[in-house]
């Protein structure tokens, strides 16, 4: 009773608490990461981040507006119109995807006949406006510099951070990878 | 009677009936690609083999009927893997393309393959391939997904009988296509895409537009013509722009974010249901365009200052209501006229004539055209209300007119379709273009325009010269006979040769086939009782099928008109002389409606340049552009104080109202129509509306409203905004003859009206005096309004697939006049009459008679009424390079 007085009254449990985080700081690894600021994650190659749409090697687009994706998609994410190109070929008008709703599990990638839509790596599509969340054709195509590179995956990567007229931004400059783990 | 076991089970059939029938009945199920009910049997894709104990094969059940005692197994082990290696055949040429077939969702191929194939095929080597070739304008031919079960080229044997798609090469090459690859021109071809069981025919105008499991699918009847055939209407909520859209159709929701709208992207036949049965023609099948146009009324619109500016519902309508109201109390209620259309239902003529009957208090209500018909006329037509029915199934059927191919295409069709089949006997008489019965009607008679009166005469006189008239006319009915003879008295068979152009054989024989016939049918459209001669011809008529006793067991007549619910408008009593139900205006049924009969259409339009007529009201039709002397029509509008119209399109009419009301389609509204038959069958709202527009009803419903009258729903104020049921629920007390009409009662098939309770009046004399063909050096050819089977009023002027479908404006000249007159096809010509002159091009055709030449008058631009002087009467004319 009255140790646990004494305990209370010199904050005990307090020091033992500060001396193992001293302990910590100057033994162990330090494993936090320095982002935005400093350093930016790299995710692992099966992460279902931020989609895109995949073109072939003419640059054409790989979509064939099946509309697979958008009937499989679970919350209705994506709408697709169809129209014929000057080619005779069937390609979407309208590809959106309301990423509000989107739970990520991966189906309309799975459905896919043509490996057109992917998961990229991307996460970072914070924004100010309901629109910024919804992904049409164009900004679908753009995600496209997420697109995944098997050797950079699981992986940090130095990096800075930009404030500017367009909003904030994550850059990696690549000059430091390292693995996480 | 047979007793079959079929599974095990043993049933009871029917001896004859086809084994995948019965199998069917019975609940089990046979997989079929070539087999369809309505077309003969072909048996060649022997999908559906069955086992039958004691056949040493598997046997084609679509081809094999029932015997006593046989045992039949459907889902034996020998019948699945057969099942599994013809799909295996067929899949060696289809290619996998599902993702881009428009067929997919819908496709047989893709569900029993789903269902019965083994996964992964055997085929390793390069599969046989086409070219796309476009097909007309409104199909896409992806051959190589062909499986050759030839529904395409039997339907266009059996049912169109116009041949357009056939079988082209043999064996690996067999390509289903038309002859030399040509054009398709056929007014039925849309039915073979919806008769392809994969996507070898597809349409090019839904072509990519959507996945078929998108699709928000409503029954619907087609507006397009008196037939009403049952359409599924097929819509999907589209984005406006290439901008941000929900897609949550099949979660059930309406779209969350505002840019989207609902469009109509297809239209297919109800197979089975009302008087549908495969077809559709292509008018029905692409005429829904118009409905998605962004050049629909968008939002009332109010003269201010000489131009039709954008304004509010409210201030419209009290606009409309202050108007009439002070001209009603100036001028009186007889100052006021009211038009409708043959399109609007029946809810929305209902309401119209109630409207001025009980508010304006007037009976200056019709419906303008090419004829008006009095009351006593119009009970001659109920009696020859005859059922589609009984054209597939009559042995003899006379066609007067031409407008019947061309403005109820599909009544025509099943004519063609029971000469070609069943041997029935086809006689065509007609001034104009014969379009599709050139190659199946066996007698082809070529009448003088004009003399339409004439052959109506010389057909009874040769009935009654020929006693090919009913027993009962030789004994106790004689009177009735004499009466009828009396009229005949200028008609000498001798001299028909000069009068209309007949033989005297022609006309003989033609009555006595409709005389000796066990089921006849004469068929007879618009522009047969066109003209001024409209009463007389409808008497004659009635007096011909009297004598001939097509008034039931015996025979139909059938009249069928362009418009999609001018039967039914009828029946809503939109006329000047008689109230709903056919009561005679002034008699003692009447009850609190006006005593003084009304103007009726071409009574209007003097009375509108004499100022009589201060104000028109206009529900959905466009008489400035349709009348047949359209500067006449115009400048009587002119003269009026003030117009209201209401519609879907800014008609040439619309142009010179005071106020302008946007309308619903038929899409976008409820309600019930009635068909050629009698039949009163259900609209249902396929999209909500594309535009801030009322349906008609409710518009005059409002203007009522407005105007401190109450007027629906028997005279209790009451706003419903889905009110159809209560107004029909009126309408059923009011009019005897749909008494029996309720939502309910329609049901899948319509309900028959039942006009057997009204009386006709006993037969009277038709004085027939015989037309007198004239002849003029100067001028030899005979010139013939025709019309377009594509474009029949100002719906279709404003819809992009049918005017693409449409040849465009052609003057058809008979192919040994052409040559007489060195033209070619496409050649510009001029046509010249002693009333005006047309330029135009030419196209050469077999279809019509040596001598005659037709200018099409559903073509506004062409400005073809003005050869004709504004009558409906035989005009000579020549041509001119």
């Amino acid at each position: 009773m009255i140790k646990q007085f004494f305990k209370t009254v010199f904050l005990v449990d307090l020091l033992q608490g500060m001396a193992l985080t001293f302990r910590y700081n100057w033994t162990k690894k330090i494993i936090t990461l320095q982002y935005p600021d400093k350093e930016k994650w790299v995710p692992y190659e099966r992460f279902r981040g931020l989609h895109y749409q995949a073109v072939d090697e003419e640059g054409e687009l790989k979509c064939v507006a099946c509309e697979l994706c958008a009937r499989i998609c679970p919350a209705g994410v994506i709408t697709i119109e169809g129209y014929e190109d000057e080619k005779g070929n069937r390609r979407p008008s309208v590809y959106t995807m309301d990423l509000h709703r989107c739970a990520y599990c991966g189906l309309c990638v799975e459905a896919c006949p043509e490996d057109a839509i992917n998961h990229g790596a991307g996460y970072e599509f914070a924004g100010f406006k309901r629109e910024d969340a919804v992904m049409t054709l164009d900004k679908l195509l753009k995600n496209k510099a997420n697109e995944k590179d098997p050797e950079k995956m699981g992986t940090v990567v130095s990096a800075r951070f930009v404030r500017d007229k367009d909003g904030i931004k994550v850059i990696e400059d690549g000059k430091k990878r390292y693995r996480w783990w | 009677m047979a007793l079959v076991t079929l599974n095990g089970k043993e049933i009871q059939v029917d001896g004859g009936r086809l084994i995948l029938d019965v199998a069917r009945e019975a609940g089990f199920e046979i997989p079929t690609f070539c087999y369809h009910a309505k077309l003969s049997t072909l048996a060649s894709c022997r999908m559906c083999l069955v086992e039958i104990e004691g056949m040493r094969k598997l046997q084609a059940s679509c081809a094999t009927p029932v015997m006593d005692g046989m045992k039949i197994e459907t889902e034996s082990p020998d019948v699945v893997s057969a099942r599994a290696s013809q799909l295996e055949f067929l899949l060696i040429n289809h290619p996998l393309d599902c993702p881009v077939c428009d067929q997919a969702g819908e496709c047989d191929l893709q569900d029993l393959t789903f269902k019965y194939a083994k996964p992964g095929g055997r085929y390793r080597w390069k599969k046989r391939t086409f070219d796309k070739r476009d097909m007309g304008s409104t199909m896409t031919k992806e051959i190589n997904r062909c499986i050759a079960c030839r529904r395409c080229s039997r339907y266009c044997e059996e049912v169109s009988g116009d041949f357009a798609i056939t079988e082209l090469n043999r064996g690996n090459a067999l390509e289903m296509g038309s002859f030399y690859h040509s054009p398709i021109e056929s007014e039925f071809i849309g039915n073979t895409v919806q008769l392809c069981p994969v996507g070898a025919l597809t349409s090019s105008l839904f072509r990519f537009k959507s996945r078929v499991w998108d699709l928000i699918s409503t029954e619907t009847i087609c507006p397009h013509c008196s037939v009403g055939c049952s359409i599924t209407s097929e819509s999907k909520y589209v984005s406006q722009k290439a901008t941000h859209m929900l897609q949550t159709q099949h979660l059930g929701k309406t779209p969350a974010l505002e840019k989207t709208e609902v469009k109509i992207l297809r239209n297919i036949a109800s197979d089975g249901k009302g008087v549908t049965e495969i077809s559709l023609c292509d008018r029905g099948r692409y005429g829904y365009h118009y409905i998605n146009s962004d050049i629909r009324l968008k939002a009332p619109m109010v003269k201010e200052n000489g131009r039709l500016v954008e304004s509010t519902w409210e201030k419209a309508l009290s606009l409309v209501a202050s108007k009439l109201a002070s001209i009603k109390a100036e001028k009186g209620a007889e100052s006021i006229g009211g038009i409708t259309s043959g399109i609007c239902s029946n809810e929305d003529n209902f309401i119209f004539q109630k409207f001025f009957r009980n508010v304006i208090g007037t009976n200056n209500i019709a419906i303008p055209g090419d004829y008006s018909l009095s009351r006593s006329s119009v009970l001659r037509l109920l009696a020859m209300r005859g059922q589609v029915q009984w054209v597939k199934t009559a042995d003899c059927i006379l066609i007067l007119g031409s407008s019947v191919g061309t403005d109820t295409p599909i009544v025509s069709m099943h004519a063609g379709m029971a000469s070609r089949l069943r041997g029935a006997n086809l006689i065509t008489a007609m001034a104009g273009e014969n379009r599709l019965l050139d190659t199946t009607a066996q007698k082809r008679l070529n009448y003088v325009k004009g003399s339409e009166l004439t052959v109506i005469g010389a057909l009874t006189r040769a009935v009654i010269d020929g006693k090919l008239y009913c027993e009962s006319f030789g004994g106790k009915r004689k009177k009735e006979l004499d009466v009828v003879e009396a009229g005949l008295k200028g008609i000498n068979l001798k001299d028909l040769e000069v009068l209309a152009g007949l033989a005297v054989d022609d006309i003989e024989s033609t009555a006595r086939s409709l005389s000796e016939a066990s089921k006849g049918v004469v068929l007879f459209g618009d522009d047969f009782i066109a003209g001024e001669k409209s009463e007389e011809i409808v008497e004659a008529l009635y007096n011909l099928f009297s004598l001939l006793g097509y008034r039931g067991e015996k025979g139909q007549a059938i009249f069928s008109p362009a418009s999609g619910n001018l039967i039914g408008s009828m029946d809503m009593g939109i006329a000047p002389d008689y109230l709903p139900g056919y009561v005679a205006v002034g008699s003692k049924e009447a009850g609190k409606a006006p005593q003084e009969k009304g103007l009726d259409w071409n009574a209007m339009v003097p009375a509108a340049s004499d100022g009589k007529l201060q104000a028109l009201y206009v529900m959905g039709d466009d008489p400035v552009e349709t009348a047949s002397d359209k500067d006449k029509v115009k400048n009587a509008l002119n003269k009026l104080d003030f117009i209201v119209v209401q519609d879907l399109f800014m008609t040439k009419t619309a142009e010179l109202a005071d106020v302008v009301l946007p309308a619903l389609t038929y899409a976008e509204k409820s309600g019930t129509v009635t068909n050629l038959e009698g039949r009163v069958q259900l609209l249902d709202v396929s999209m909500k509306p594309r535009v801030d527009g009322r349906k008609d009803w409710q518009i005059i419903r409002d203007v009522a409203q407005s105007m401190g009258a109450a007027l629906c729903f028997n005279d209790d104020l009451r706003i419903v905004d889905d009110g159809e049921v209560e107004v029909l629920e009126e309408i059923s007390k009011t009019v005897p003859h749909y008494a029996a009409v309720t939502q309910e009662a329609i049901g899948r098939d319509g309900l028959m009206s039942d006009v057997s309770g009204i009386k006709q009046a006993a037969l009277k004399t038709v004085e027939i005096v015989g037309h007198k063909k004239t002849a003029d050096k100067d001028y030899p050819l005979q010139v013939v309004p025709g019309r377009d089977v594509f474009l029949n009023g100002s719906m279709t002027w404003r819809d992009e697939g049918l005017l693409e479908l449409s040849p465009g404006p052609r003057i058809l000249v008979e192919s040994s006049d052409g040559a007489a007159h060195g033209l070619s096809d496409g050649d510009v010509i001029t046509v010249e009459t002693k009333e005006g002159t047309l330029k135009g091009t030419v196209s050469l055709t077999d279809r019509i008679f040596p001598g005659v030449v037709v200018v099409p008058v559903n073509h506004p631009e062409l400005e073809s009424w003005k050869l004709f002087g504004g009558k409906n009467q035989e005009t000579l004319g020549r041509l001119a390079k």
